[in-house]
């Protein structure tokens, strides 16, 4: 071997108190302010909702039936009659503005349109609830995204009146998204709580320029069956995992694998909580992706532990150990950078749950790396000399009875 | 394991990918976006299209054979002259030459044309909706729509009903609740809605396209659709005669009857529907109603089927409450030896005869089993049989679903580029193998998602991103130690050996715990985190088998029979052989 080892045994020390500070980190953070409990294990209801101008109200007073549908910013009109279907497209190449779209719709027989504010641009346009509307003589109001000015603060203040309400901005301020989330309390249902909602916010905001684009309501049962599962199968996974190590490989090496994985999944609890992420049921597939992936990096370095200790029967054991991280150290830097090369753009692209998803993915897969290289291996020296000693000393005791 | 195998375990893969995805290519390159909106509809909608297109048609043809009777056949219509052959030949007739008068004497009357074009219109449709069921579908949170899960309130009923059902009881309870909620649910109207029962106790319900919880509040709750109406006997053999005669007039463009002339105020058209053996309301006659209400279904307590005891015959008896027994009387008294209809969403589910004045205990008699049974079902669906409350719902709505899509796609495609160009940069033409790895990887996860009829959601694009990064990792494993057994000065051929040999159960024991950790996310009951892991899973298998059989086959036969061949495995010129 040309190159030099890395000195994984003889820093030990270092690795362990690293990794100890992290974990108390995050303990203390855990203790003084828990997790921020999303809403698949806090029941409740969440809402993301949209604050913009209504553009166009659109009605229509013929004998057919007219639906209007909203799809990559273009309204589709389909009117259905005895005569045939008649369907119409209004896409925002053609009709840049709301005033362009308005005239062009009221061209139709039957429909009527109402302009609020023809200088919106259809690009912008937003389907929330509601769509495909069928439409009446009662108008379908239309709203556009604009860059407004409706502070968290406001918003907050206006659902000030539901008591435990939590509020987000969603992406830059001017979009005017926002997050909300109540709590349920007794008797609430899921209708109960979503009119509370938006009655709040129609009265502050007005009614034509809340638009709803996402709810998600979990109910109590529902939450608590779903975190019952999830630890439950955090730890079924842990002790299958357990098991087939044992069997392809030693006891040893289950066991030092398996604390290398409990310190993986406690440093990235105590990552989320000291960031204050949503603990939702992603955070499960994210923990136990980490056990999955950190476990593929433990691996590869015992088995060419296991593969040296064949090859070099008289050699240290820590010895070993150091050539065998340092043998497959390219191999993990390599899928480890793979694998955030591949996460990093949905860290950034992405929003809600999946954001999250992939910002603890990323810190995982750094955790685990480190986790793999210098603490299992670690672990492994330990657990094999104290059972090598332990083994020693009753060989001893048998050659003292034997005398 | 011999080159060869490898080479035709890889073609048969590659050959399995291409007819997975064939339905999927097919979908979304092939059919135009309006024919989809058709065929995504619900049967009743797409029954009610083909039947309006029938309609027009028909009277099209009526039309051509009037203005001129020897012109040849527009094209759209070559369809009618397989069946108006086959008639001829049936009739032991020359087949003639084909105009349109030949083409319209083939068929015996006009509703057997009737028929066939209908039957074209739908077959065609029903096709193009098995076509949708096996490509790949997105996910509601991708396209908007909501999906809600209801929980049986077995307490609620236990309270009404003053004992505990076990749990045997609850699933058929439910069952029937869904039965209710499928008829309901058919007034929603877009694309076809799924109600299906999870677990024991609960209602998993999935409706594409329409984002409004309030709606599904409506149905839930489900009120005013059950009415008792008097049929107009007279008006009603006048609109079966008139019907038969003129097949052309029955249907508007839209599907549903229409109201013909002769019809007096106060009077409407419907029809007459008897499930099929499928479960669909299949229309059978024509029923001509009083438009007003005799009384609403919302009086109705009970209902159940027994046999009568003397004539041995299935009837069904309802029970009503005190309003509903005075209205029932009033409407019994006066109306007897006519003939009562039991009406749903404005179609007839029954008609009876009334026989004496009823108050509030009534029994109907006159049908077999099944009929009895179904009857039943439809004055049960005045009130769920066991209440339900929403355990969890979630519904987006069609802006946000587009955002996710591009949002999604475009770090998918990011993604697959920096570990391409990683893996060059750093593996020289090597890791082009590994991309190639990579690349069939991603063809052959998408293929078996759309095999299994997963649809994709974005917990399983996370997945499919996850898998990408994760996928190239068994090649860096099997390069590196392609490269260290170089160093140790082996030739080409015998490191490429060696590596495959050596990293092999590497590869599978670090993998197989991967599997485990995501066969167990699969079972955890949330849809959104299975959907992840289902990709997650898939992905490793198939990583393993390219990386195993796929670059194997490449780099073998890149060393192969040139023991002086230079493995490009690194940019350092030492690494390099």
């Amino acid at each position: 071997m040309t190159k030099k080892d890395i000195p994984v045994i003889k820093n030990r020390w270092y690795f362990i108190i690293l990794a100890a500070v992290l974990l108390l980190v995050g303990l203390v953070s855990f203790i003084i302010s828990g997790f921020n409990r999303g809403i698949d294990f806090e029941s409740g209801l969440g809402m993301r909702v949209q604050l913009a101008p209504s553009g166009i109200s659109v009605g229509y007073t013929g004998a057919d039936s007219a639906k209007l549908s909203i799809a990559s910013s273009t309204l589709s009109l389909e009117i259905r009659g005895e005569n045939g279907v008649e369907t119409h497209a209004f896409d925002s190449v053609a009709y840049p503005t709301v005033a362009d779209l308005a005239s062009a719709m009221g061209k139709v027989s039957g429909i009527t349109v109402n302009v609020y504010d023809g200088t919106l641009k259809t690009a912008n346009v937003l389907s929330g609830y509601g769509f495909p509307a069928t439409l009446s003589e009662t108008p379908v109001v239309i709203n556009f995204a604009n860059s407004g000015t409706v502070t968290i603060d406001q918003v907050r203040s206006s659902l000030a009146s539901l008591g435990n309400v939590k509020i987000q901005t969603v992406g830059a301020a001017a979009d005017q998204v926002f997050q909300i989330r109540v709590g349920l309390n007794e008797k609430d249902t899921q209708s109960s709580v979503e009119s509370a909602i938006t009655s709040a916010l129609d009265t502050a905001f007005g009614a034509d320029n809340v638009v709803v684009l996402q709810s998600d309501f979990v109910g109590p049962k529902y939450s608590s069956s779903l975190l019952r599962g999830s630890v439950v199968s955090i730890l079924v996974a842990l002790a299958l995992i357990l098991v087939y190590i044992w069997i392809r490989f030693r006891f040893a090496y289950a066991i030092s694998s398996i604390i290398a994985l409990c310190h993986d999944v406690f440093l990235l609890l105590g990552f989320i909580s000291v960031c204050r992420f949503e603990v939702s049921s992603t955070t499960v597939a994210a923990l136990l992706t980490i056990i999955g992936y950190s476990l593929n990096n433990t691996i590869v370095i015992f088995d060419r532990v296991r593969e040296n200790v064949k090859l070099d029967k008289a050699g240290s054991f820590p010895a070993i150990i150091d050539h065998a991280v340092t043998q497959s150290m390219s191999r993990t830097l390599m899928s480890s950078l793979t694998t955030m090369l591949a996460i990093i753009p949905l860290a950034i692209l992405a929003s809600g749950d999946i954001k999250l998803f992939a910002i603890e993915m990323l810190f995982g897969v750094f955790v685990g790396t480190f986790s793999s290289n210098f603490l299992a291996p670690v672990f492994l020296n330990w657990i094999t000399a104290g059972q090598a000693k332990r083994k020693a000393a009753k060989a001893e005791a048998k050659a003292v009875a034997k005398k | 394991m011999k080159k060869r195998s490898r080479l035709v375990i890889v073609l048969l893969v590659v050959v399995m990918c291409g007819a997975f995805l064939y339905p999927t290519i097919k979908w979304y390159c092939f059919v135009p976006q309006a024919t989809k909106d058709l065929a995504t509809g619900s049967n009743v909608q797409i029954k009610e299209y083909a039947r309006g297109q029938a309609s027009r048609d028909l009277r099209t043809l009526k039309e051509l054979v009037k203005s001129d009777a020897n012109a040849s056949v527009p094209t759209e219509y070559d369809y009618l002259k397989a069946t108006a052959k086959a008639n001829y030949k049936a009739s032991k007739e020359k087949v003639p030459a084909w105009t349109i008068s030949t083409l319209l004497r083939g068929f015996y009357t006009e509703q057997d044309l009737f028929n066939t074009i209908e039957n074209h219109y739908r077959s065609n449709l029903m096709g193009l909706k098995t076509l949708s069921g096996k490509a790949l579908q997105l996910g509601l949170d991708l396209r908007g729509g909501m999906s809600v899960l209801l929980d049986a309130d077995v307490a609620g009923y236990e309270e009404k009903s003053g004992k505990a059902p076990s749990s045997s009881e609850v699933t058929d309870l439910v069952n029937q609740d869904i039965e209710i909620l499928k008829n309901r649910i058919d007034q929603f109207g877009v694309s076809e809605p799924e109600i299906r029962l999870q677990g024991t106790d609960q209602i998993l319900i999935e409706i594409p396209g329409a984002s409004d919880p309030e709606r599904v509040n409506s149905f839930l709750r489900g009120k005013g659709s059950l009415m008792f109406q008097m049929i107009d006997t007279d008006l009603t053999t006048q609109l079966q005669t008139y019907f038969k005669e003129h097949p052309s007039e029955v249907y508007a463009d839209n599907g549903s009857i229409r109201q013909p002339s002769f019809l007096p105020a106060g009077k409407v058209a419907t029809g007459y529907y008897v499930n099929d053996d499928y479960g669909i309301a299949e229309l059978s006659s024509f029923v001509v109603l009083d438009q007003e209400v005799g009384m609403d279904g919302e009086h109705l307590e009970s209902a159940t089927t027994s046999t009568d005891g003397i004539t041995g015959k299935p009837v069904v008896n309802f029970q009503l409450d005190t309003v509903g027994g005075d209205l029932f009387y009033k409407l019994t008294s006066t109306n007897v030896g006519k003939t009562l209809a039991v009406v749903m969403d404005g179609n007839v589910k029954a008609m009876a005869t009334i026989n004496e004045a009823i108050r509030s205990s009534v029994q109907i008699s006159g049908f077999n089993a099944s009929e009895a049974n179904d009857l039943a079902i439809v004055l049960k669906t005045a009130a769920l049989p066991i209440q339900l409350t929403v355990a969890s719902q979630q519904s987006v709505g069609a802006t946000l679903g587009e955002d996710a899509v591009s949002s999604g796609l475009k770090a998918l495609a990011i993604g697959l580029l920096l570990v391409v160009v990683f893996m060059f940069a750093y593996y020289n033409v090597t890791g082009l193998v590994a991309d190639l790895a990579l690349i069939f990887n991603f063809v052959i996860m998408v293929s078996v998602l759309s095999a299994f009829n997963f649809t994709v959601t974005l917990s399983s694009v996370a997945g499919l991103v996850l898998t990408l990064g994760m996928a190239v990792d068994a090649n860096v494993i099997i390069n590196e130690r392609i490269k260290e057994e170089l160093r140790n000065k082996k030739s080409p051929q015998a490191a490429v050996k060696a590596g495959y040999d050596k990293a092999l159960w590497t590869i599978l024991d670090s993998n197989i715990t991967t599997i485990i950790a995501a066969l167990v996310l699969s079972s955890l009951g949330s849809s959104a985190v299975k959907g992840f892991a289902n990709t997650l899973a898939i992905g490793i298998v198939s990583s393993v088998f390219t990386a195993l059989f796929v670059t194997h086959l490449v780099m073998d036969a890149a060393v192969t029979d040139k023991e002086k061949a230079k493995l490009h495995i690194s940019w350092r010129k030492d690494e390099n052989d």
